[in-house]
């Protein structure tokens, strides 16, 4: 009795409990491959969320651009031409009616005044200067007008081949930098701005600092304007990042080369100028 | 319980194995392909058990049948699983998978079992492999975000897994001590193992046969 029960443990029970290990081995490594698997599907569709939505950005941007192209076009062609042409009739029954002259004067400085706001924001919807002479020479222009408004010390080294850059990465680059210069102005207090521009084989570089404030931790965590400066830079595949000072405000621009377009002879030795109110 | 009476009712458990094989004749050509190889599988089942019956009935050793039946049952099941496990499980593990299993048959016909011995070696193997999947099979099936690729079959193959998984987890005992349960004990009790296991059987292709009644079918357009 005692051996058949030995022979039944051995020859069944304990091999049944081998199997029974292997079994369940067997499927902790398949739940474990699940679970891998699982993980790997997950990273790929993030990846594929965060392309769609760099996708979204870019032609949202794309299609504001167009659109502010379009009103500036309209502005200056359309609304312009007509105030241009109303003015020079104006003057011409001005010489005819002399005896109208005070309100014809007034309705003359009020078409000027209309001129000069239509040409303003047509200028600042779609700077001509870039669309005509590229992004160095429209942020020379830049710089001039805040040097203009306010009491800064602005400078920007001269860069060759920016210009071979692509439209979108130029307009891109103008519309950051624009942006800081603007806070700068508006919140800074600065007395200093410097404005580096950078091209190597791999990437564009824009390094902006000032010498102000800096930026108040609300800001630097849900500030609309960064948010728009990071999400100008993500959609060229770029980045933009503000980089750590004791006092002022310090960022960089980093646009790879292939989204700003291909530069054959980057030439980064270029004479420093600077502007000083 | 007599030897007749026995005898009688392993016939009776081959009903559902009848009924599911003349289903997938007239259906074959609406089912998908998951479920395409499901029905070969019950074919070969079908053919192998009728020339098993047959070759007993003249008294001619039927052993070499398990082994032909037992690599291309494993096979085809092995078939059915891959679309099922695919995005998760690598179809290079299935054709390792498969690879092994084909050695191990050669080598335990060559080796240990030969044609004409109950080959309980590579049952067992089966059992243990097809297990495993069935089981991986449940909780790929109960898992919401693994089982997105399933859709409508989800509910046939549910049934064809549970079928699956009854037949070979309660038939494993009997694969795995097959040579002694023929020789050890009395043919009385013998008969009464294999009457177990053709129940097991009866089980698994009621369950193949409602897991295909369930399934999603190709459409077919007659010409106008």
């Amino acid at each position: 009795m005692e051996e058949s029960e030995g022979i039944i443990l051995f020859q069944t029970l304990i091999p049944l409990a081998g199997l029974a290990v292997i079994i369940v081995l067997g499927v902790v490594l398949i739940v474990f491959q699940f679970q891998r698997s699982l993980f790997h599907q997950r990273l790929k569709q993030e990846d594929l969320k965060a392309t769609h939505q760099q996708e979204l950005l870019r032609n949202a941007i794309t299609v504001q651009e167009q659109e502010r192209q379009r009103i500036a076009n309209d502005l200056h062609d359309d609304l312009g031409a007509r105030l241009s042409f109303s003015l020079m009739q104006l003057k011409q029954l001005q010489d005819i009616e002399a005896k109208c002259t005070i309100s014809l004067s007034q309705l003359e400085a009020h078409l000027e005044e209309a001129l000069a706001s239509t040409k303003r924001i047509s200028y600042e919807l779609m700077p001509p200067q870039l669309t005509n002479l590229g992004l160095y020479k429209a942020l020379l222009v830049l710089i001039d007008d805040a040097r203009t408004a306010n009491s800064l010390q602005i400078s920007i080294n001269k860069l060759d081949g920016v210009e071979q850059l692509s439209w979108p990465a130029q307009l891109g680059i103008y519309r950051m930098v624009s942006e800081m210069l603007n806070n700068t102005l508006k919140h800074a207090e600065a007395t200093e701005v410097s404005i580096s521009l950078k091209l190597d084989t791999t990437s564009m570089q824009c390094s902006y600092c000032d010498n102000g404030k800096g930026l108040p931790k609300a800001i630097m965590q849900h500030g609309l304007g960064l948010k728009s400066l990071e999400g100008r830079a993500t959609a060229l595949n770029g980045t933009f990042t503000i980089n750590p000072t004791e006092f002022g405000f310090s960022a960089t621009i980093t646009i790879p080369i292939s989204t700003a377009g291909t530069v054959l002879n980057p030439n980064n030795s270029n004479s420093f100028i600077s502007y000083t109110s | 319980m007599s030897s007749n009476t026995i005898i009688f009712l392993t016939y009776l458990t081959y009903i559902p194995l009848i009924m599911v094989s003349m289903w997938c004749w007239l259906n074959f050509k609406y089912l998908r392909s998951e479920f395409k190889v499901l029905s070969i599988f019950v074919f070969v089942s079908f053919v192998t058990q009728a020339m098993a019956e047959l070759l007993a009935e003249f008294g001619i050793n039927n052993m070499s049948l398990s082994h032909g039946y037992t690599i291309i049952g494993f096979l085809v099941l092995t078939r059915f699983y891959r679309p099922v496990l695919k995005p998760f499980f690598p179809v290079k593990w299935f054709n390792l998978i498969d690879i092994g299993f084909t050695v191990l048959v050669v080598l335990n016909i060559i080796f240990w079992q030969s044609l004409l011995t109950f080959n309980s070696v590579s049952l067992t193997a089966e059992a243990v492999i097809l297990i495993i999947l069935s089981l991986a099979t449940f909780i790929l099936t109960l898992n919401e975000e693994l089982n997105q690729h399933l859709r409508n079959m989800q509910q046939s193959i549910n049934w064809v897994n549970a079928g699956i998984l009854i037949y070979y987890s309660g038939s494993l005992l009997l694969f795995f001590n097959g040579n002694a349960v023929i020789h050890i004990i009395s043919r009385y009790w013998s008969e009464y193992t294999w009457l177990i296991y053709a129940v097991l059987m009866a089980i698994l292709f009621t369950c193949l046969l409602i897991g295909l009644w369930k399934s999603p079918k190709e459409l077919s357009y007659s010409k106008p």
